[in-house]
C-alpha cells in the first residue's frame, strides 16, 4: 500500500486525490433503516463521502435506500445480516462503522454487536437507557479496541455554541436562572409505538428531553440537585440545579399544553428557553447536524461514552424519581391540568 | 366530511393517501400497521387512533360502529359513521383488507393491484352485494392528462386502425427489493403485477379488449412480452434492473426510464405521476371512482403474464428482451 501510495502521489495531482479517496471512504452498516431517523444517517453517510454496504430492519418499507445507496444489501432478519457482515469480515472487507438507529432499548445490544464484529459504532441518542449499561460498555469498548460514538447534535448548533462561549467568558461565580418550555405534540400513535412504552424508550424526559439535559450540563456544569415535580405519560416538569444554573423545565408531547397563542396559529411545536428572563431563540439550524456529527466522528472527534454519561444519568434519575408535586420552585406550566392516557382497555 | 380508516399506515404509499384524505377535506379517524414507524400521521391527522395489532384496530372500528349506530354522541369519538377504509398494504393482503372494510360498513379505496387473481374479483363482487358497500381501485394513470389526451386521440382516430406501440419502463430498485415482500412473487405478484399493472390498465383502457398475450422473457427483475389489443400491437419491456437502462439514461445518472412509442413517435408522459392520488380521491368522492369491473382487465392481464411460460426470443419481441440476464442477487 505504501509503495502504491507513494507512486501515485508522485504522479498527477488528480490521481493523488483519487488515492486519498480510496483510503478515506469508510464502509458502513446500519441497523434500523426503516425508522424515522434513518434517512438522516443515510444522508450523513453519503454527504461525508462514505458508503453503506449493508443494513437491516425487521420492517421492509425501505425503498428510500434507492435514493442513497442502491447497491446496499438489505436484510429483515438479524441472522442473515450477521452472516453477511461476518462473510465480509472473513474476506478482509469488514465494515468500518456500524450506525445504530433502532428503538432505544436495543441500542446496547446493537452497540455490542458492532464492537464484536470489529466496527466502530455510531449510535443515536440516548446511547443506552441506564448508567449501569455504560459501565459495562466501557469495558467492552476497551477490550474491542473500537470506539462507541453517540449523536449529540445540539453541541454543534451554532446558537448553543455561542451560548457556551458567552457563559464561559462570563463571570465565574454567576448562577443563571433558566426556564425551558418544550412541547412537541405527538398523536395517539405515539402510545401504540415503542416510543410510548417506557421500558423500551424511557419516558418523556429520555425521549424528547435528553438533548436539552445534555446541553445544560455541557454549558452549565455538573448537576447538584434533580427534582421532579410532575411526571406522567405525556409530560415531565422539574428542577435541575447545575454548577452555574438553576433550571426549571417543562417537557410535553401533549398539544393541549401548547401556549394558547401558539396553538391558535396551528403550530404543534413550541420551544422556548429564557436565561435570566431573556429569550434564547434557536428555532432553526437543526436540519444538517447529523452530517456535521458524522464528519467529526470520522475525524476521531466524536462524542463517546464519557460524553454521553451525564445526560443519561440525569434522565435516568428523572425516570426513577418520585414526583413531589407542586412544591418548591416549579415551572409555571407544571400547574396545567393533567390528561389521562389515551388507552384504557 | 367523510370519516376514513387506513390500513398500511407505515408503508411507502400511505402518505399519499393521508394527503389525499386531507386535501379533499376529510378526516382520518383510525389507522393500522404492524410496523409502528408512523410519526407521519402527526403531519396530517394528529388525533387519529393508531394500532399495531389487527384485533385492537378491529375492536376500535366495531366499537365506533356500535356507538354511531346507537345515536349516542361521545366526546372523544369522531362524529358520524365510518365512511371509507383505505387499503395500502402488501398486495396479497388487499383482498383480506377490502373484505374487512366492507364488513365494517364502509366503502373501500384500495391501492393497485386491487387483487392478484381474476377469481378474487368474482368473489369480491359477491361481498359487495352482500354488504351493500362499494370497492374502488386507484388507477391513477387514467387521470393523467397526457394519457387522457392519448385516449382521446385514439377514440377520435380511424375506427379500424391498429397502432404499433413500444412500451419501455425501467424503474431501478436496489437489493432491498428482493428482501421485502415486493420481491416475493406470492406476495406482490412479481414485476409485471407490481410495477406494470398501471401500464397494462392504461393500454387496455385505451386500446380495447386483449386478443393475444405472449410473454417472451420473464424473470425476477424484468418481463418482456407482446400484447395484442383490438386497436394496438404492443411490445413491452418492464424492468427493475439498473443495468437495463439505455446508455443515455445511465450517463445522465437517472434510475428511471419511461418511453411510449406509438407509430414510431414518442408520447410524452414523463411528469405528473405523483400528484394523482388526490385527484383519484376527488373522483371517488364525486361518485365516479373506478370499481371492480374497471380493475378486471388489468388483473386478468397480469395474472396471465405471471402464469405464462415464456417463449424466449421468438416472434415480435421488444428489442430490450435481448439484454443479458442477471442472476437473482440472493444465492444462499
Amino acid at each position: 500500500m505504501h509503495v502504491l501510495k507513494r507512486h501515485l502521489i508522485h504522479s498527477a495531482g488528480n490521481k493523488r486525490e483519487k488515492i486519498n479517496n480510496l483510503e478515506t471512504v469508510k464502509q458502513f452498516a446500519l441497523m434500523g433503516v426503516a425508522g424515522y431517523i434513518a434517512p438522516r444517517h443515510l444522508k450523513a453517510i453519503k454527504n461525508s463521502g462514505n458508503n453503506l454496504v449493508s443494513c437491516i430492519d425487521p420492517f421492509d418499507s425501505v425503498g428510500l435506500l434507492d435514493s442513497y445507496f442502491p447497491e446496499c444489501s438489505y436484510f429483515n432478519q438479524f441472522e442473515l445480516f450477521d452472516r453477511h457482515l461476518s462473510k465480509l469480515k472473513s474476506a478482509g472487507k469488514g465494515v468500518d462503522y456500524l450506525s445504530v438507529c433502532t428503538p432505544d432499548y436495543l441500542h446496547d445490544a446493537h452497540i455490542r454487536y458492532g464492537l464484536k464484529i470489529g466496527a466502530n459504532v455510531i449510535t443515536e441518542k440516548p446511547m443506552v437507557l441506564n448508567p449501569k449499561n455504560l459501565d459495562d460498555l466501557e469495558l467492552t469498548e476497551k477490550a474491542s479496541g473500537m470506539r462507541v460514538n453517540t449523536i449529540l447534535q445540539l453541541r454543534y448548533h451554532e446558537i448553543i455554541l455561542g451560548l457556551k462561549k458567552q457563559i464561559e467568558e462570563g463571570p465565574k461565580d454567576k448562577i443563571y436562572d433558566i426556564d425551558l418550555n418544550y412541547t412537541t405534540s405527538r398523536g395517539s400513535w405515539f402510545y401504540t409505538s415503542w416510543k410510548g412504552n417506557p421500558l423500551q424508550s424511557g419516558g418523556i424526559a429520555t425521549n424528547i428531553g435528553i438533548h436539552f439535559y445534555d446541553m445544560f450540563q455541557w454549558i452549565f456544569g455538573k448537576v447538584s440537585k434533580n427534582v421532579v415535580h410532575i411526571k406522567t405519560h405525556d409530560r415531565v416538569a422539574g428542577y435541575l440545579e447545575l454548577e452555574k444554573a438553576r433550571v426549571r423545565y417543562f417537557l410535553s408531547i401533549n398539544s393541549d399544553t401548547l401556549p394558547p397563542e401558539i396553538s391558535a396559529t396551528g403550530q404543534r411545536i413550541y420551544r422556548a428557553i429564557t436565561i435570566d428572563g431573556k429569550t434564547l431563540d434557536f428555532t432553526d439550524g437543526f436540519a444538517d447536524l447529523h452530517t456535521e456529527s458524522y464528519k467529526k466522528i470520522l475525524k476521531g472527534e466524536g462524542f463517546g461514552i464519557s460524553d454521553a454519561r451525564p445526560s443519561i444519568e440525569i434522565v435516568h434519575d428523572i425516570e426513577v424519581a418520585q414526583p413531589i408535586g407542586l412544591k418548591g420552585d416549579y415551572h409555571p406550566f407544571a400547574r396545567l391540568p393533567l390528561a389521562s392516557h389515551p388507552f384504557g382497555w | 366530511m367523510k370519516n376514513f380508516a387506513l390500513i398500511g399506515a407505515a408503508g411507502y404509499i400511505a402518505p399519499r393517501h393521508m394527503k389525499a384524505i386531507k386535501d379533499t377535506g376529510n378526516n382520518l379517524i383510525a389507522a393500522y400497521d404492524v410496523n409502528d414507524s408512523v410519526g407521519i400521521i402527526d403531519s396530517f391527522f394528529p388525533k387519529c387512533a393508531f394500532f399495531s395489532q389487527y384485533e385492537l384496530f378491529e375492536r376500535h372500528i366495531s366499537k365506533k360502529r356500535a356507538v354511531s349506530e346507537s345515536g349516542v354522541v361521545k366526546e372523544d369519538y369522531p362524529k358520524g359513521k365510518l365512511d371509507f377504509v383505505s387499503v395500502c398494504t402488501p398486495n396479497y393482503l388487499h383482498d383480506a383488507h377490502i373484505r374487512f372494510g366492507l364488513r365494517a360498513g364502509a366503502d373501500v379505496i384500495c391501492e393497485k393491484p386491487l387483487v392478484l387473481n381474476p377469481w378474487n374479483i368474482d368473489a369480491l363482487e359477491f361481498a359487495q352485494k352482500e354488504t351493500g358497500h362499494k370497492i374502488y381501485n386507484i388507477l391513477q394513470l387514467r387521470l393523467h392528462d397526457a394519457i387522457i389526451a392519448l385516449k382521446k386521440r385514439v377514440d377520435e382516430g380511424p375506427k379500424d386502425k391498429i397502432y404499433d406501440v413500444d412500451l419501455t419502463y425501467i424503474t431501478s430498485r436496489g437489493n432491498w427489493y428482493y428482501t421485502s415482500w415486493k420481491g416475493d412473487p406470492r406476495k406482490s405478484g412479481g414485476v409485471a403485477t407490481n410495477i406494470g399493472v398501471h401500464f397494462y390498465d392504461m393500454l387496455g383502457w385505451i386500446f380495447g379488449e386483449v386478443k393475444q398475450n405472449i410473454v417472451h422473457v420473464y424473470s425476477h427483475d424484468r418481463v418482456a412480452g407482446y400484447l395484442e389489443f383490438e386497436k394496438a400491437r404492443v411490445r413491452y419491456f418492464l424492468s427493475i434492473n439498473v443495468n437495463t437502462l439505455p446508455q443515455e439514461a445511465k450517463d445522465a445518472g437517472k434510475r428511471t426510464y419511461r418511453s411510449l412509442m406509438m407509430e414510431g413517435q414518442e408520447v410524452e408522459f414523463s411528469e405528473g405521476f405523483t400528484e394523482l392520488h388526490t385527484t383519484s380521491y376527488k373522483h371517488i368522492l364525486n361518485g365516479n371512482g373506478f370499481g371492480l369491473e374497471d380493475a378486471r382487465k388489468c388483473i386478468q392481464i397480469v395474472h396471465d403474464i405471471r402464469n405464462a411460460t415464456p417463449i424466449g426470443l421468438k416472434g415480435d419481441y421488444h428489442p430490450y428482451a435481448r439484454l443479458e440476464k442477471t442472476p437473482h442477487p440472493f444465492g444462499w
